[in-house]
Formats: C-alpha cells, structure tokens, sequence
C-alpha cells in the first residue's frame, strides 16, 4: 500500500494512557491538529489499560500505537509495558513512553522492558505539538508493522 | 575326544572311509527328501484313478436308473470292489436307503446306520463333501488315511465311494527302501576299489620315504629312497637323497677335522684339558697335562682341579671362574700353584677360555697351563735379595741410582721413589719430571748439574737439595756420584746416592729460628710493651709495643730517663725506687699502675711487671713489661657515673621498680616500692612476696614472675595489690623482665609497675562514652541516608509533577493565543506571551535543578577520558551556535588521558562554553580561547572569553547555586550552571576556578587529576 495516500479515516487508533486531565486534553489537541492520526482512546490508568488489552482480545480493533505514561495511578506505565510486552499478540503494538521523567533509571526500565521509543514531554507547547506530529508522521507513515 | 580318535587313523583308511560315509549320508538325504514327496504323487494318482473311473461309472449308472433296472445297478455298484484300494461303495435312493452296496448285507438298509456301525473307516463317508446335481466330487479325507467321492445321479440317487490311501502309500514306499539298499551297496563296492587304488599308488610310497627318513634319523647316512613316478611324493624322495648324500659328505669332513684336532690337542706342547664347568671335573686332558701333574689319563678323570689347586689360590680362579660364567669377561689368564702327585706345590700358568657359546648355559671350559715352577723359584730369589738391599737403603735413608748419559734413562732405587713419593711402578722420572719434585728455589740448580751430566762431564759439582713441599714434608738430601767411563775415557753411565739429611739440616735451622722468633715476638708483641733499663734509669732496649704506647721511636727513646718518660716526678721517683728494688733484691715487682706521658703529653695509664735478667756483664738489664690500661681506667669511671644516674632514675622514678632474685627473694628496690610496702630497702632484702603481701597476691606475682623468666620475654600484666598501711586496693601496670649477666645467666627478674587505677576508672567511662557516641553516629547515618532517599523521591516528583502544571499553563496559553487571539487586545496578548516566557524559565529551572541534584546523587565512573576528544564533541554539539553568532575559537586541545567521569566532564566543558558564548556575545568579534596542559601530573584546562567579565569580589558568589550576577532581561540563566560545574569538579577530586574583572572578559580554570 502507498503509505503516501493512505486515507486518514483508515487510520488505526491511537490509545493514550495519561491521568493528568490536561496533558489527556493537550495531547489530543495535539493529535487533532494532525491530518494523518487516527482517533485517540484514553486510558486515565493502568487498570484501564489493560482492561482495554481484553477487549483487543474479544475482537474490538486493536490500536495502531500505544502512548504510555510512567507515573499512573494504582498499576504504574512500567508495568502496563510488562503486561502488554508479554501479550503474544499485542507485543507488537508499537509502544510509546510519553513521559515528563528524564531519569535514568526510568529509562533503563523501559528500555529493558521492550519500549520502542521514550519522549521526554517538551513542556512548550509548540514544541510538544511538533513532538506529538512527528510522533504520527513516523509510527504511522514510516514505520512499517507487521499485519 | 572321537573326532581327534579319527584323526590319529592313518591316511589310507581314513580318506575310503569319509568317501563312503559321505556318499552314504547323500543318499540317505535323498531318500529322506523324497519320502516327503510320495505322500502327495500317491493321493494325487489315487484320486485321478478315482475320479476316471467314476465318471465312467456315472453315465452307465444313470441309464441304469432311469431304466430301472435295480440288479444290474447293483452290480454295476458291486463291480466297483474290482478297483484296487476300494473299500466301500454305496448307491443310495432318495431318503437315504442303500440300493447298491459291496457288501450285500446293507442293501436296504439306511445309510448313516450302516456307516455308523462300520469299523473299516467308513465313518468318514458321513463327513465327505456334498457335490451339488449331477457332478462328482473327490476328496482326500482329514486323516490323508482314504479317498471320499460322492456323485449325485439321475433320480436323487447318489454313490458313496472310499477309497484307501494307506496300502498304495505303503507300497511306493517299499519300492523306494529296495532301491536305496542298492544304491547303497554300489557305493561300498566303489569305495573299496578307491582304497586299494589309494594305497598302490600312494600309500605305500609314503611308508617307503617314512621308512628312509627314520633310517637316516638313525645315523645310516647312506640310505636312499627309489619311489618311481612324477608325482609329489616322487620330488620329495629326490629332495631327501640330496639331503643324504650332502649329510654324508659333511659329516666325513667333520671326522677328518676332529683326527686333526685330537691329534693337535695330544701333540701341544702346553697341557690341554676340557673342564665340566659346574662340577670341575677333568672331561678330558691330553698327555702335557697329566704330564705337568703327574697323574695318568684315568686318575685325571676321576679328580676335579679345585683338588689340585692350592687352597690360598683357589678362591681367586673361582671369582674368575664366576666372571667367566656371567660373561663378563671373555676369558682370564693366572699363576697359581697347584698339586703334583708326589705332594710338591708347582707354579703353573694357567689360560681358561669358555666352550659355551656366549648367551647360552656354561657347560664346559678350557684350561691350558704351562709349568711356571723354575720361573718362579729364580724370581723369588731375585725379589728376595731385592728386598734386602731396600731393607738396607730405608734404614740407612739413602737411595741409589744410575743415569746413562748416552740413552738419558736411569734407573731408581726403590728407596729414591720413596723420597719423592712416587710409585716404583711408574719408573724413574725423566728429567723434566724430576726437576718438578724438587723445592722450587733448588730447580735451577739441579737443572744446572743435569744438563752437565747429560753432556758426559766428569767434574760435577754437588750441593744438597730438597724435595718440593707439594708432597709432603720438604726432605733435605745430600747426592754423591762417581762415572763408569768406557776404554776412552768416556762417561758411560753415572751412578750415585742419595743421602737424606733432613734431620741435621733441620735442627740447625730450628735453632737459628728459635732466636728470630723470640726477638720478633717481643717486638711485635701488640699490646706488651717491653723496655730494658738499667740501674741508673736509662733505657736500653725499646720494643714496637712501647713506641705505639709512649709515642717514642725506639731510636729517640733509647737512651732516655724514667723521668721523661713518668707524668709526675713523683712518679718517676716512685717507678725509679722501684728499679732499684728489683735491682738490689732479683725479686719482680708487680703488676702496679703507673701514671705515665705520652710524647704528646697526654697522660697514659700503664700496668706494668718489672724483674731484672742477667746481662751479659755483671750489671743485669731490668725489664719492664706495661700495658696500656688507660682505655679500661676510662670505661671503669663510665661504668660507675652510668651507676650513679642509675641510681637516681631508679629513686626518682615515679614508677615502683625492684628486682627479685629468680626464687623470688627481693635484691633491690626504689623508694617508691619502700613506699607501697612500708619498709625500707634494707628491711625488704632478704624477704619475698609471701610475707609482704596475701598468699592470693604473693601467688599471682610468683606466676608472672615465672612466666617471665620462663618465656625470657617481657610480661606485661596488671595486678591488683593491697597497701600495707591503708589497706587501699591499688591497680598495677607491672612489666616483669628477666635479668641476665654479661654471659647469658639468669639472675633475677626486674619489675617495674605504675599505678593505673585511676587511669583504667576514665579508661571505662570513656569507652562508655564512646558506644554512646557511635550509637548516635549510627542513628544520624540513618537518618542522613533517610533523608537522602527522600530528596531522591523529591527530586523525581519535581522532575515529573512540576513539569505537568507547567506544561499545561504554556499549552493554553499557546491555544488562547491562536484560538482567541482575534478577542484580545495587544497588551492581552503580550500577557499571553510573558505567561509562557515565565513557564519555559521555570522549565529551565527545573530541568537544571534536576541536573544538579543528579550530579551530588549519581555515582561517578572513572575511566580513561581523552580531553582533547571531549572539547571537540562539545564545540562541534555548539557548531550551530558558534557559526549564528560568528564566534572565534582560537586554541587547539592535544590528546590528553585524564581518569575522570566521561558525562561529568562533558557537563562541565558545556556549561562553561555555553556561559563563554553567552557573555562575550556582546563582543566584536566574540573570540573564545581554549588552552591545555598538564602540569605537575595534574591536567589543566582553560577556557577564556573576551565578554563583559566581572568583578573578582564575586568569584566565590558565581559559583553558588541560584546566585546570579546580571539581570534576566541582559542575559538568561538559572543560576545554577556554574554550581553544577564546580560540584561535578569537586566530585572527581578537580578544582575550578575563575579569573576576571569587568570588561575584560573572563578565563576559567579547570585543574583534574592524572
């Protein structure tokens, strides 16, 4: 298929597991002003994520990227990646670490969990919505995923 | 067992005989084959012949019953007992009653009852196959023992036929036995022929060959074998004839060599005899032999030589004899005496060789002897009268010889070997040798005499000599010598003697030495020092010793007067009484202490022993003999100032000392132990621990004690003693030290104690203190290392949480800007922009105090950090920069290893390039120089700018965190940069610093370690 003139209505979803409200409605803002994303799912926390992983498995569409927060409330992002990194299905949804941490302890856990990409949230605005298309432009129009 | 029995049969039954059994065994197998067979070829042929007939019997027997005509059907049913082997038959009308049987009883009756009575086997008739209308069906019964057939005919009839198989299978098989008999019989009677055929041709010639091969075996070496033909057999027989004639040509060789030999061993001139090796018989001698011994050939026979060898010589032939056995030798020759008849003892020369071959078992040897007898007496002789004239020469230590002047070889006695302690066996030296035997300072001389003799002069001058104190004790010896000429006049030989005279050389010499010895004794004497004087006080004689002790040479001293020679005059007058004393009296006087002078005129301490010899007038020379004792005078009064500060440290001391005789008895103490015990020194010697103290302490002090002296080692200990006044308990520091004299001995035991009581009460309170104190250490570790775990978790929250709030302010703003900035005035919307200005600089913040807090918790990994590397990475990190505002960097950075943390030095290098680029900013052109060098091990760094620089007061504020310097609006910052650079610097052990002052740019200084 030419990724070029793939219809953006064909586009996967996207889930975005964040708690904080503002960053849920910037990032959608973000996603929204991005032609080619697809619609954006939230999971306001880790329960709710996996509990998305058993309707992927009862037939409902998988996502096409997943965008993952560290700090969550109850099950935290890390094990969230654990969980869904040991899915033999869903292990090769691309997962996105969307953090605020820099640390590098955090990044070494992810790393070692299976991550494919960690960004540290810029905190300009401008900045964060340039993330958040190149984000779209590469898992998207780049990036090639199994099928 | 019956298998190797066949084996042992000759030939010539053994091969007829497995021909015929195996052709016998053939011919049983075939038949065994075959028997297998008849069975099938017989009820094939029966049930064909069966089954011909009936078919004929069947139309015949149809039209019979159609045309019922009941007798001819019965006869035509009894017709058919004419077919051999057929044993029943019947013919039976529908409803099973027989119309036609071959027994005429059973017509009528009913079938199954017939057959069910019948004993010949018809039973098997009611089991026969059914055939379906009008056919016929044969079959061979269960048992093979007979045929059935069943045929349906016209009108329900049907006939029941058996027919017997047993007879005809016997009979074939009858046949059969017959023929085998003779097939067998035909075999043997071949086999027979096969024998006797085997045997003419074959057979017999072998046993011919077998006969002459046992004949030769038997020594009739002239026997042949004739056995005709061109077979094998007729090869082997030429083969053995060659054989024969060569054995008995060889063996005629061999007695012809063996006469010869007899002959030659008869005939020797020497006496031959072969020799049982094992028991010494004589085997056989030949006439020398028993010629040389006396004994004819029979008595040889019966004796062994170890009878006839002489009992002292005999053990030495049996070594040999040994020897010989083990081959390690090949053969010996010996003198030895041995036995004649008549009782004499004759010497004989004796030769063994062995018979055996070598490796094999010692059987027989040769022995040749030669009688020796008259050689030997004559040698005796001549040894005899050998012996007496060197008897005669040792005694009287003289030695004689003879030298040839022409031929220059001589000859020794036996008496000149010893002299030079050579072995006779070795000849007499040639000259050269010789000369090496004499003391080499007589070489040249006697070299001098040799050569003259060798040139056959008659005069020759004569001196003593000595033998070289190379072997053994130097032997002085005095030569004499006369010449033997010829008619002319010529010397022919010399002959002479050797005298030995060592001993009156020696003692002359002796006396001589003697003398030297004594006066170079007395002047060589180290530390005596010996003068002569005479009775007036003058010095005579001044030995080495007295110039090292006075200073005088012995030429100066002679001569002089006490007086010059005493410190005092009242010395002098008392040394010069002396003099007189002994002068008058004879008697010696001393030894006594004079105070003396040196030449120098220092003072000199002297011991000295006078006493008067006879001279060699009338007036005797009086001797004095002094040593220096100055020296020992010196050490002694050392020796007793060292006793006295002795004595006070030992009063003065604030520590008790004492010393106790190794049984515990008290020798000596100081005031302060007078003053724990309450007597004084002289009331305490004599005492011990017991009666000073408890037996509890008394013993415990005892074992230290022992303990010390025991180990020789210091012993340390602390005891606990009772004051004899107050009864106060006191604690002792002691230290016990075994004592020892000059040689080692143990004397007793040094104590030396101090108080400590008081010491060991602030010892236990502060050991108190001191848990205390750690137990508070430990409590604040733990808390510090809370506490640091908590600004962990903070410094994580703020690097998460803060970052969230400030994210969303600058994301609505952003939104409120282009969204609604068509409802906002200008001043609305520069609110708007200084709102996110605000947010991205408490980012930066953040984001550095993040930085810094990482930098004081991370832990540092030193590795191997080229300097050089680090700068390039970071200025090339910068490159867009440095081009945007057309910065200069000037400076080239070498390669330089540092051991430091990568990431930490790449923080520091950045943050100071950063602050350089930002402050020079204002600069035309900004110029950045970069310098490196390593001075004293340490790697040094610096990095200068031309920007606006600052005022020195404020170099230790610039590098706390959150201090600034400059407005935000002029230049932007947190504050915190130059805090991290000096806190990564200090955590890798580096140092930095800055230099500057305003205007003037600024240079900071970074310092790492190697």
């Amino acid at each position: 298929m030419n990724l070029a003139t793939r219809p953006s209505s064909a586009a996967p979803p996207i889930l975005l597991v964040e708690d904080n409200p503002v960053d849920i409605d910037l990032t959608c803002r973000a996603f929204a002003r991005d032609p080619l994303a697809g619609p954006v799912h939230v999971a306001r926390d880790g329960e709710t994520a996996l509990d998305f992983m058993q309707r992927w498995d009862k037939g409902e569409p998988p996502p096409g990227l997943i965008l993952l927060d560290i700090n969550l409330p109850g099950v935290n992002g890390l094990e969230v990646l654990r969980q869904l990194k040991r899915h033999p299905v869903h292990r090769s949804i691309p997962v996105v670490m969307l953090s605020s941490s820099a640390e590098q302890r955090d990044l070494l856990d992810a790393y070692s969990l299976g991550v494919n990409s960690y960004i540290v949230k810029p905190v300009d605005f401008d900045r964060f919505v340039e993330a958040t298309g190149q984000i779209g432009r590469y898992w998207f129009e780049l990036n090639q995923p199994p099928i | 067992m019956t298998l190797r029995r066949l084996m042992s049969l000759p030939a010539r039954t053994l091969v007829p005989a497995l021909i015929t059994v195996v052709a016998l065994m053939m011919v049983g197998f075939d038949h065994m084959l075959q028997r297998a067979d008849y069975r099938l070829r017989v009820e094939q042929e029966q049930k064909q012949l069966l089954v011909e007939r009936l078919g004929i019997e069947q139309s015949n027997l149809d039209q019979l019953i159609l045309q019922n005509r009941p007798l001819q059907l019965r006869r035509a049913v009894a017709e058919l007992a004419l077919r051999p082997h057929v044993t029943h038959a019947y013919l039976t009308a529908p409803g099973g009653r027989i119309v036609g049987s071959l027994v005429r009883a059973d017509l009528g009756q009913s079938l199954p009852d017939i057959l069910a009575a019948d004993t010949r086997g018809g039973a098997v008739l009611l089991d026969a196959a059914r055939a379906p209308d009008n056919s016929l069906r044969v079959e061979v019964d269960a048992s093979r023992a007979a045929l059935t057939g069943l045929m349906a005919l016209e009108g329900g009839h049907q006939l029941w036929v058996r027919s017997d198989l047993i007879q005809p299978f016997s009979e074939r098989l009858h046949a059969s036995r017959i023929e085998l008999s003779r097939h067998a019989a035909l075999i043997l009677c071949w086999s027979l022929l096969l024998s006797l055929f085997l045997h003419l041709i074959w057979f017999r010639r072998a046993e011919q060959l077998t006969n002459a091969a046992r004949a030769l075996g038997q020594g009739r070496l002239d026997t042949r074998v004739d056995l005709g033909g061109r077979d094998e057999l007729a090869e082997i027989g030429r083969a053995f004839n060659d054989m024969a004639v060569r054995l008995q040509a060889q063996h005629a060789a061999l007695l012809d060599s063996e006469r010869q030999f007899r002959a030659m061993f008869e005939q020797a001139g020497v006496g031959v005899a072969r020799i049982d090796s094992r028991l010494g018989h004589f085997m056989s001698v030949n006439k020398k032999y028993s010629e040389i011994l006396g004994y004819d050939d029979a008595d040889m026979r019966r004796l062994d030589f170890m009878h006839l060898t002489h009992p002292e010589d005999l053990p030495g032939q049996l070594a040999l004899l040994e020897a010989l056995k083990r081959g390690d030798i090949r053969e010996f020759s010996i003198e030895k005496r041995a036995f004649h008849k008549d009782g004499r003892v004759i010497w004989v020369a004796l030769s063994v060789s062995p018979l055996w071959a070598p490796g094999t078992e010692p059987d027989y040897h040769l022995a040749v002897i030669q009688d020796i007898t008259a050689r030997h007496e004559a040698e005796q002789a001549l040894k005899l009268e050998r012996n007496r004239l060197s008897a005669a020469e040792r005694i009287a230590g003289l030695g004689s010889w003879e030298f040839h002047a022409t031929t220059g070889s001589g000859w020794w006695s036996e008496q000149m070997f010893a002299f030079f302690g050579l072995d006779p066996a070795g000849g007499a030296p040639e000259p050269e040798h010789f000369l090496k035997l004499l003391h080499p300072e007589d070489r040249e001389r006697v070299a001098g005499v040799l050569g003259l003799l060798a040139q056959g002069a008659t005069d020759v001058p004569l001196h003593v000599y000595r033998t070289s104190p190379d072997a053994g004790p130097v032997r002085h010896l005095r030569p004499s010598m006369h010449c033997v000429t010829d008619d002319a006049g010529k010397v022919v030989k010399y002959a002479g003697t050797l005298l030995d005279v060592t001993e009156v050389t020696e003692a002359a010499l002796a006396l001589r030495g003697s003398e030297e010895r004594l006066r170079a004794t007395l002047e060589q004497a180290p530390n005596v020092a010996v003068q002569w004087f005479d009775a007036a006080g003058r010095v005579l004689y001044w030995n080495g010793g007295s110039t090292r002790l006075y200073g005088w040479l012995p030429d100066e001293a002679i001569g002089r007067s006490v007086e010059t020679l005493m410190h005092t005059p009242e010395e002098a007058d008392l040394f010069r009484s002396s003099l007189v004393q002994i002068a008058r009296t004879g008697q010696s006087i001393g030894p006594s202490e004079y105070l003396v002078k040196h030449r120098d005129g220092s003072p000199r301490w002297i011991e000295a022993t006078l006493f008067s010899i006879p001279g060699l007038d009338e007036a005797p020379i009086l001797v004095c003999m002094d040593v220096d004792i100055t020296a020992r005078r010196n050490a002694e009064r050392t020796v007793e100032q060292e006793r006295t500060h002795l004595r006070t440290l030992f009063a003065t001391l604030p520590d008790l000392v004492w010393l106790k005789s190794p049984e515990g008895v008290y020798l000596s103490c100081n005031r302060q132990f007078e003053r724990l015990c309450c007597l004084t020194e002289a009331e305490l010697l004599g005492r011990t621990d017991y009666e000073l103290f408890s037996k509890e302490e008394a013993d415990q002090f005892r074992s230290h004690d022992e303990r010390a002296m025991r180990t020789g080692q210091n012993s340390i200990n602390e005891e606990w003693v009772t004051m004899r006044d107050t009864g106060e308990r006191m604690l002792l520091q002691t230290i016990k030290t075994p004592m020892r004299d000059a040689g080692g001995k143990l004397v007793g035991v040094l104590g030396i104690a101090r108080d400590i009581t008081e010491f060991r009460e602030t010892q236990d309170s502060l050991r108190e203190l001191n848990r205390d104190l750690e137990q508070r250490v430990a409590d604040r570790t733990q808390a510090l290392s809370d506490a640091m775990k908590e600004l962990e978790s903070f410094s994580y929250a703020v690097s998460h949480d803060l970052k969230a709030p400030l994210r969303g302010i600058d994301g609505y703003s952003k939104i409120l800007l282009e969204d609604y900035g068509d409802r906002l005035d200008e001043q609305g919307q520069r609110f708007l922009a200084n709102i996110r200005n605000g947010t991205r600089q408490m980012h930066a913040l953040i984001e550095d105090l993040l930085a810094y807090s990482r930098m004081e918790r991370r832990s540092l990994e030193a590795s191997r950090v080229d300097l050089g590397e680090v700068v390039r990475t970071v200025l090339n990190r910068r490159s867009d920069e440095i081009a945007a505002a057309s910065v200069q960097i000037v400076g080239e950075i070498p390669p330089i290893i540092i051991r430091a943390d990568h990431q930490g030095v790449e923080m520091v290098l950045r943050n100071l390039l950063d602050n350089a680029l930002k402050f020079s900013r204002d600069a035309h052109p900004p110029v950045v120089t970069l310098h490196a060098a390593v001075r004293d091990g340490r790697a040094h760094l610096s990095i200068r700018d031309n920007g606006i620089g600052f005022d020195m007061k404020y170099h230790e504020r610039i590098f706390e965190i959150f201090q600034r310097l400059h407005r935000n609006e002029d230049f932007s910052g947190t504050g915190v940069g130059l805090a991290l650079v000096r806190k990564a610097m200090q955590r890798m052990d580096g140092r930095v610093w800055a230099e500057s002052a305003p205007g003037e740019g600024a240079t900071f200084h970074l310092e790492f370690p190697a």
